[in-house]
């Protein structure tokens, strides 16, 4: 009883920690890898509390190690557009500009009904109204209706990274690139991206940090 | 940057502190299993308890990894053996060390990097 008790109290306290340390994205929507993260960490941290013959270490070890990978993973992320879509997936259109991707539904599992039933609780009546409707890689789907604004705004360059595979799906290519950024290095740009309309959006990395 | 260089730190240290733990573990279970292997006439106790004190040397750093069943079961046989000895029941005493033989070699199996206590 004691040692149950004694456990509980410093596994709260160290799982408090923990996720004070790998920040709010953990408690809100879980990508992939956090959602193992998560699951993990409860579990290792259970077998202990339930079980007096384990060694509490054990858990505090094991658990300390997740939240290191956990949080190297998510700077590697950050880094490598690649290993993000790896560890997380890719957001999955299903409707990109006006027109249905079925081939995207089935690829999601996701029946006519079920996909009219997001576009209800999105408020949305009919699918001509969407120009955009995305599944993020969190699950969560996203619907953009024709006419909002300049439509989708697509990510070209992230943290001095220029993203090939969503600049040429929109006819774009480095020549275009150079001149939209303005001869900017692509290194200095923290973010670039355009809209449907063309209109671009530029935020350069600051370099006095 | 800096939680991941300090993640990366602890996350190396972790993995340095685990296989130095494995090492220590390994090293201690042997020399208990070869103490154990050359425990012989009861009539002479000395070297069964030497070899009782020394598990108790390292009984709480084993305590740390070890699961405390595992610790249990030592223990037990190491009681068990020495009360045999003070009864003069050699028969008991040997069943009893070739039980806490078994139990070692087990530990020793498990508290190492290999195929069995990994899968």
């Amino acid at each position: 009883m004691a040692s149950t008790f004694f456990r509980t109290i410093i596994i709260y306290f160290f799982l408090t920690a923990c996720m004070r340390i790998m920040g709010k994205r953990e408690l809100g929507e879980l990508e992939v890898g956090e959602l193992v993260t998560s699951l993990l960490i409860s579990e290792v941290c259970s077998i202990p509390i339930d079980n007096p013959d384990i060694p509490l270490l054990n858990a505090i070890i094991t658990v300390g190690f997740i939240v290191c990978i956990e949080i190297i993973l998510s700077v590697a992320k950050n880094k490598s557009s690649k290993l993000r879509d790896l560890i997380d997936g890719k957001p999955s259109y299903i409707i990109y500009k006006g027109r249905l991707n079925p081939e995207a539904l089935r690829q999601n599992r996701i029946s006519i009904d079920e996909f009219l039933c997001q576009m209800r609780q999105n408020g949305i009546g009919s699918v001509d109204e969407v120009n955009y409707c995305i599944i993020e890689s969190n699950g969560k789907v996203s619907m953009l209706k024709r006419g909002d604004g300049g439509g989708l705004g697509h990510l070209l360059i992230a943290d001095g990274v220029v993203l090939w595979q969503n600049l040429k799906p929109l006819g774009y290519d480095e020549v275009w690139l150079g001149r939209a950024v303005e001869g900017v290095a692509f290194s200095d740009i923290f973010i670039f991206s355009v809209n449907d309309e063309g209109v671009s959006y530029l935020v350069k990395k600051d370099r006095s940090k | 940057m800096k939680v991941f260089y300090v993640s990366l730190a602890v996350s190396l240290l972790i993995i340095t502190a685990v296989v130095l733990n494995c090492v220590l573990l390994g090293v201690f279970f042997t020399e208990l299993i070869e103490g154990c292997e050359a425990l012989g006439d009861i009539q002479n106790p000395e070297p069964y308890h030497r070899l009782y004190e020394k598990f108790e040397a390292r009984r709480r750093f084993m305590s740390l990894s070890i699961t405390h069943d595992v610790i249990l079961q030592i223990e037990g046989d190491f009681s068990q053996m020495l009360g045999a000895i003070s009864a003069g029941d050699e028969e008991s005493c040997e069943i009893t060390k070739s039980h806490l033989l078994t139990v070692l070699v087990h530990a020793r199996r498990l508290s190492g990097i290999n195929f069995d206590s990994v899968f």
